[in-house]
């Protein structure tokens, strides 16, 4: 059961909530305008409560990006290295990416405390903007997640051909089955 | 010093396939840590605050929007009505695929959807016709670039957040540009067709008669048509901010396409929000690291040094750019368009500035360069694209679309050289305003 449950998070977590929020969001934004010219009055927070989730849509988008490879790269230079020379660079390439994710976690957590500290709200409710500023620590927290999954699988499956090796999602492996075929 | 290993190490981690914002953000973390009486909160607080940004909101929007009526069927009604008007014309099936895909940037914030949708059509029906499956692919792919020319645009958007231009002012700057584009391609496939006769005459087509079909038809776009109208006449006559006008565009394109043309249903839209968010997320993450990247180039004077080293070897307008477009062709050839941006925009605008390219001028520029590189060989989103929708041979493809890239090369240097191409509208708009 807990297995079943941390595939479904693997795959969904992040898909739903982006779903959610950007819908929330559209909706927002356009509540806003019918409210302008139909009501003749407007939410003084709509703006700001559409950036925040703006925000959140992005380092969550993020984080998904790498489960499924999709960051924006330049890849024709590796394409040329042999098969092998391909496998390390991609390896070494996520484990960077593993540990610039941690960089921004200790430094965004300090950056939270600190926003803590100086109790700072957003400008139009009081909403903690703590909210705002955690959006890029969990982004980069779930990307080291997802990073670390897709490590672990491509080591696992290190000899597979390089299409499938390149193609591996974070999930593949991980919580999906998990066996050595 | 600093400068040079921010540059050096950046352009190691992109070759080695680090993605771009990551490569970005590590290599100004590490000129940071070379820098005396900075610390590193600041790059982490701008992740957050080069973001924090409305109008960029819009990004999101018209992608999402751009998605839901690229699949509900909008683009096969548009060349439905295009086919009314230019079926006849020798070249007439070439010029109906040009025009919707000017229609259909109209609509959308990006191109690559418009290349699918007319692509899978349109091909086959050339090449059915006699035209050549080569100069049919080329046409297709040349015609998606104006997607993001014409507004609304995301890289209008994306240009307009990185120099500090109203999303409005780059709105009204990219008519006429996109337009000029549409029509040397339009004028180069009537000459080429003339040459072969690929003749028009299309099997729908009866001419000016009307008909209750044909009727129908027109009527049946009338939706789809009104999208622009409703954006840019709502944009430019200030009824709504473009945020504003592409939550409206969502909105709209969810109605028309779900309860009108009833082409995808309710159910279809989680995916389209997801996908459309994963792909913005993808090039923000750039954007995000970029602010601390712009502070590191502004205290180590790198735009500065870069603007007195270029006039220092000539102060020829003319020569300055034709070498900055000539460095975009090659940077668009090899690196995502919005990446490009946000990466060259603080270095270049302030070299241009300092010869008296205005910004709104300057970002045209850029634009329709760094779209000409969606179609330049070797890579080129829109040529892979067109090779899969078309079940086109790559190599014969790079080939054929060569006359097509120098045809918008050309009309590249008139949008270069002739300023008012980008800032005549938005000064008769003024004038309009002032007088009325």
């Amino acid at each position: 059961m807990p297995k079943r449950f941390l595939g479904w998070l693997d795959k969904n977590l992040e898909p739903v909530l982006l779903v959610v929020s950007s819908i929330a969001m559209t909706a927002i934004v356009f509540i806003q305008v019918v409210m302008r010219y139909v009501f003749n009055s407007a939410f003084p927070w709509a703006e700001e409560i559409a950036r925040y989730l703006f925000i959140w849509i992005i380092y969550l988008g993020i984080s998904y990006s790498c489960r499924t490879r999709r960051h924006v790269r330049v890849t024709f230079v590796i394409n040329r290295f042999n098969e092998t020379a391909r496998r390390v660079i991609i390896l070494f390439g996520d484990l960077l990416f593993f540990i610039y994710c941690l960089f921004i976690v200790i430094y965004g957590v300090r950056l939270n405390i600190n926003t803590h500290k100086l109790q700072q709200y957003a400008m139009s409710i009081r909403l903690p903007l703590v909210f705002l500023y955690s959006s890029v620590v969990v982004g980069a927290f779930l990307s080291a997640v997802r990073l670390v999954q897709n490590m672990a699988n491509k080591i696992r499956s290190w000899n597979a051909p390089m299409e499938t090796f390149e193609r591996l999602e974070a999930g593949d492996y991980l919580f999906m089955g998990g066996d050595d075929s | 010093m600093i400068g040079l290993l921010l540059f050096v190490s950046f352009g190691i981690l992109v070759i080695i396939g680090i993605p771009i914002g990551v490569s970005l953000g590590i290599s100004t973390v590490l000129a940071i840590l070379f820098m005396p009486g900075l610390n590193l909160d600041f790059f982490v607080r701008g992740l957050i605050t080069g973001l924090d940004s409305f109008p960029l909101i819009a990004a999101l929007f018209f992608t999402i929007a751009g998605n839901i009526m690229g699949r509900g069927g909008i683009s096969r009604r548009l060349l439905r009505l295009a086919e009314y008007f230019f079926g006849r014309m020798t070249g007439g099936l070439g010029v109906i695929s040009i025009v919707a895909c000017m229609m259909f940037a109209a609509i959308s914030g990006t191109g690559s959807a418009t290349v699918a949708a007319i692509g899978s059509i349109m091909i086959p029906t050339m090449t059915a016709r006699g035209y050549d499956k080569n100069f049919a692919g080329s046409l297709v792919a040349s015609a998606g670039t104006i997607g993001a020319m014409i507004p609304p645009s995301v890289l209008m958007i994306i240009y307009a957040i990185s120099s500090g231009v109203s999303v409005t002012a780059m709105f009204i700057a990219g008519v006429l540009p996109g337009i000029l584009v549409g029509l040397f391609l339009i004028a180069y496939c009537c000459y080429i067709a003339g040459k072969n006769n690929y003749r028009g005459g299309a099997a729908e087509d009866d001419g000016l008669k009307v008909s209750p079909k044909k009727f129908k038809d027109i009527l049946d776009t009338f939706w789809a048509v009104s999208v622009p109208v409703i954006i840019l006449g709502g944009i430019y006559s200030g009824i709504f901010t473009p945020t504003e006008a592409a939550a409206v565009a969502v909105v709209y394109g969810t109605l028309v396409s779900v309860f009108i043309y009833r082409e995808i249903r309710l159910r279809d839209l989680p995916p389209i929000f997801l996908e459309s968010s994963l792909l913005v997320a993808c090039v923000l993450i750039i954007l995000g690291s970029s602010s601390g990247f712009g502070r590191v180039l502004t205290l180590e004077r790198v735009p500065t040094s870069i603007a007195a080293f270029i006039t220092g070897i000539t102060t020829n307008k003319i020569l300055i750019l034709l070498f900055v477009n000539i460095l975009l062709l090659i940077v668009g050839t090899f690196m995502e368009s919005a990446a490009a941006i946000i990466i060259l925009t603080p270095i270049l605008l302030p070299v241009v500035t300092s010869i008296g390219i205005g910004p709104v001028h300057f970002g045209m520029i850029m634009i329709v360069n760094l779209c000409i590189g969606f179609v330049t060989p070797p890579l080129g989103a829109n040529l892979f694209m067109t090779a899969q929708v078309g079940r086109l041979k790559f190599d014969e493809l790079a080939r054929s679309i060569l006359p097509w890239i120098i045809v918008m090369i050309l009309a590249l240097m008139i949008i270069t050289y002739v300023p008012q191409v980008s800032t005549g509208l938005s000064s008769l708009l003024n004038a309009l305003k002032r007088s009325g």
